[in-house]
């Protein structure tokens, strides 16, 4: 029964989502159409007039950042509440699922979609009210729904633990890190993506580059340490189920190319010639490693062939 | 690269030859030129996504199992089980080392540069880490506050003095350091955030070093038996220099409806010196430790006890064969023992096969020397029944199951632990404390006090917004006190 309540969720989840990308797509062709939000744009453009608290005296602040006030009932204001909700109505959905099976639900290959997608909706989530570029949403999003969408096509039967997966707080550790970490990285994808997008789009409500390559770094900030963590347990789990910290399985050796990739983004930004084109090009090789990870083990087998 | 070794010197008038003129190269320049290459951070970089390129390819090529590389026919043989997939290239990639890419030579190579690299690269940081840290550049020109990425001007009638000390008390109370500059113009302060962070990077190379020497340790220390088989209720020697001896006393297997594995364990007693000192459920994630030493369930089945004496009738044996190993048409499981120069295969059909010629209750035992590939005796023994095959006497006296460690004892762990944990503080001081600066000038003229900030830090939203915030606060500070002084006058 729970099961079932489980998987209604998930579809009324994947509605949600549907429909919030409807709705940022929407709204940024009305935007586009708008001459209202090119004026906006330009006023913020770098420089922010900021009010002292004393009378009408203001000073103003070149490159600083003022948060306008998010307007109600607006396209986008509905969009990001249906994704807010879709974020509680997975996580119901995954706490019914792991009432039901007893477990984490991360033990194959269907659960680690949905704990991926549900990292990805929590780092939009998150990114979105932090930083407030919502352009991003109409990559992250369709993102999202593709991942939920081929979740639907996979089995949703619960499979018993086997007796390798049976170390409940390394299982749940080590997978919601991946999760989280890979979760961050659609987001550092979607920022790179549009900062490569940026000089073929003359359209003034676009998100400046600098802030782009902001996003796409503060994303890494959190995808970097979680695929850490994310290695330092695997290899822990890996010590105490089968003696070894490292194996070179195909899952985690795709994983530790996936943190170096990050690994060398960040290095990258260290050296001046590799920010702005180079360094978004990393993060969109990152993700596709991500991809790759993640799906990898479908053609690969190895100790990770149930997820 | 100085100028010397770039200019190509006039001849000497009157030498013999053009040779007398040469360019010095001395050691310390080589080395210089070696230690400028290795800290670049473009080749570190290069290093990076190469060990990155190389592990994909360990993953996307077949890689030779450990078991396969036992010898040169078992290598043969699994590159022959490849040439269907790679055709004319299998010898090619096998050369390069593909089917072996984690401890081929060029990922190994790679690896070293990448370790020689972060080494030198740490090394050449430091001093001017170190440098940025205690003793910051405090002063910067005025033009700086026209241009730095990050700036406010602004006036205020509130005097000099009280206006920086609103700046450096709100700089303080928001976990700022605070270096004053008293050789103005006019008063002038640096401030700035998690000055340390920085050497989060230090860390996180440490680790990365110190992870690779783990695994150099594990490789050539300890040892790792990944196929130690106990028989229940026969203890057997752990070997490699210890004093050790391990007995499963027991052994459950349980499953699941659909047939799949369950949960597997083993009552496992170790012995040192002949006094029991360990005792253990032992379970895939239960395993046993004794002073270093490891053993993780591992697999388990079914092992033919064996007992055979010699032509005068000692027992020389008395065990249990694992059947651990199946044939490739998986009709048939079978383990092997050696007695002297003789291995002894044990033989039995495998669960639910029929008309293999051994019977429930039967097994085959095929003894080979060292000469050639042809057993030298073989026969099919009853259960119970003694039979003489060559110069032994063989008897199946049961079925029993028997469980299958990985034993290990493995000196790199404890430094790879300890070179996650590096890496763990690096990435936080790195990740989440980031260095943020800002300078501060503050001077008067015609309007009363001029204000000027300006941090030259890249795009940072979160230092972004203090910034904006901390303008919006001291300049109503200071507008306070001005409205107080108008009211007052």
């Amino acid at each position: 029964m729970l099961l079932e309540f489980s998987q209604a969720l998930l579809l009324v989840t994947t509605a949600l989502v549907t429909l919030a990308t409807i709705a940022y797509l929407g709204a940024v062709f009305a935007a586009r159409m708008s001459r209202n939000s090119v004026v906006a744009t330009a006023e913020s453009a770098g420089t922010v007039v900021v009010s002292t608290g004393v009378g009408d005296q203001t000073v103003t602040v070149t490159g600083g950042i003022r948060h306008t006030p998010v307007r109600r009932f607006t396209i986008t204001w509905w969009a990001t509440k249906s994704t807010q909700l879709a974020l509680v109505l997975l996580t119901v959905s995954m706490i019914a699922r792991m009432i039901t099976t007893g477990h984490a639900p991360f033990s194959n290959h269907y659960e680690f979609a949905i704990a991926f997608a549900w990292g990805m909706i929590l780092a939009q989530v998150y990114f979105e009210a932090r930083y407030r570029v919502r352009m991003m949403s109409i990559i992250v999003l369709p993102i999202i729904l593709a991942m939920l969408v081929y979740a639907s096509t996979l089995s949703y039967e619960p499979s018993p633990l086997m007796p390798a997966l049976q170390n409940s707080p390394l299982l749940t550790l080590h997978v919601i890190t991946a999760s989280i970490g890979y979760g961050a990285a659609v987001v550092s994808f979607a920022a790179a993506v549009m900062y490569l997008l940026a000089p073929h789009i003359s359209w003034k409500g676009w998100p400046r580059q600098e802030i782009l390559d902001d996003l796409g770094y503060k994303a890494t900030v959190v995808t970097f340490p979680m695929l850490t963590m994310m290695l330092i347990l695997g290899s822990i789990w890996g010590n105490v189920a089968w003696g070894r910290y490292w194996g070179w399985d195909p899952k985690e050796t795709a994983a530790l190319v996936t943190w170096l990739i990050y690994g060398a983004y960040l290095h990258a930004r260290v050296t001046r010639n590799w920010r702005g084109s180079k360094s978004a090009w990393l993060l969109v090789l990152g993700f596709a490693a991500v991809v790759f990870t993640y799906l990898g083990n479908l053609f690969f087998g190895g100790l990770h062939a149930y997820a | 690269m100085s100028d010397d070794t770039l200019t190509t010197p006039e001849p000497t008038p009157g030498a013999i030859d053009g040779l007398d003129d040469q360019a010095a190269l001395t050691p310390g320049m080589v080395f210089g030129h070696i230690y400028a290459f290795l800290h670049n951070k473009v080749v570190g970089l290069v290093l990076i996504l190469a060990a990155g390129l190389l592990s994909l390819f360990g993953v996307l090529f077949p890689q030779m199992p450990s078991s396969a590389r036992a010898d040169a026919e078992s290598m043969a043989s699994w590159i022959e089980s490849v040439r269907p997939t790679f055709g004319g290239w299998t010898d090619i990639l096998n050369a390069i080392g593909f089917f072996t890419m984690f401890s081929s030579i060029p990922f190994l190579v790679v690896m070293a540069l990448l370790a020689a690299s972060i080494v030198a690269c740490t090394v050449h940081r430091l001093p001017v880490l170190w440098q940025a840290a205690k003793h910051p550049h405090t002063r910067v020109t005025a033009a700086f506050f026209d241009r730095a990425r990050l700036r406010s001007t602004f006036t205020t009638s509130a005097s000099p003095e009280a206006a920086f000390e609103i700046l450096c008390a709100d700089a303080r109370k928001h976990r700022m350091r605070v270096v004053v500059d008293d050789r103005g113009p006019g008063l002038n302060a640096y401030m700035d955030r998690n000055y340390w962070a920085p050497f989060g990077t230090a860390f996180a190379h440490a680790a990365f070093v110190t992870i690779m020497a783990g695994f150099v340790v594990s490789a050539l220390s300890g040892f790792r038996n990944e196929q130690f088989t106990l028989t229940i209720g026969f203890p057997r020697e752990v070997g490699n220099g210890t004093n050790l001896v391990a007995e499963a006393t027991a052994f459950q297997d349980s499953y699941y409806d659909n047939g799949s594995p369950k949960d597997y364990v083993a009552d496992l007693r170790v012995s040192d010196n002949g006094e029991q000192v360990a005792q253990q459920q032992v379970r895939v994630n239960s395993p046993l430790s004794y002073h270093g030493v490891m053993f993780h369930q591992a697999y388990f089945g079914v092992a033919a006890v064996m007992k055979i004496d010699d032509s005068s009738g000692a027992e020389v044996f008395h065990n249990g064969v694992a059947l651990e190993w199946a044939t490739p048409d998986k009709t048939l499981t079978y383990g092997r023992t050696t007695l002297g120069d003789q291995t002894i295969y044990v033989i039995g059909s495998a669960s639910g096969q029929t008309g293999t010629g051994i019977e429930p209750g039967q097994v085959r035992v095929e003894i080979y020397g060292t000469a050639n590939n042809e057993p030298i005796g073989k026969a099919v023994l009853d259960v119970g029944t003694p039979t003489t095959v060559g110069d032994h006497t063989f008897t199946f006296e049961r079925e029993q199951q028997f469980t299958g460690m990985i034993v290990k004892k493995d000196p790199g762990t404890p430094i790879v632990w300890s070179g996650f944990l590096l890496l763990v503080i690096g990435t936080c001081m790195t990740m989440f404390f980031r260095h943020h600066r800002m300078w501060v000038r503050v001077s008067g003229c015609d309007e009363g006090t001029l204000v000027r900030l300006g941090s030259p830090d890249r795009q940072d939203s979160g230092f972004t917004r203090f910034f904006t915030g901390m303008i919006m606060r001291t300049s109503g500070k200071m507008a306070h006190i001005e409205e107080r002084t108008n009211n007052a006058s």
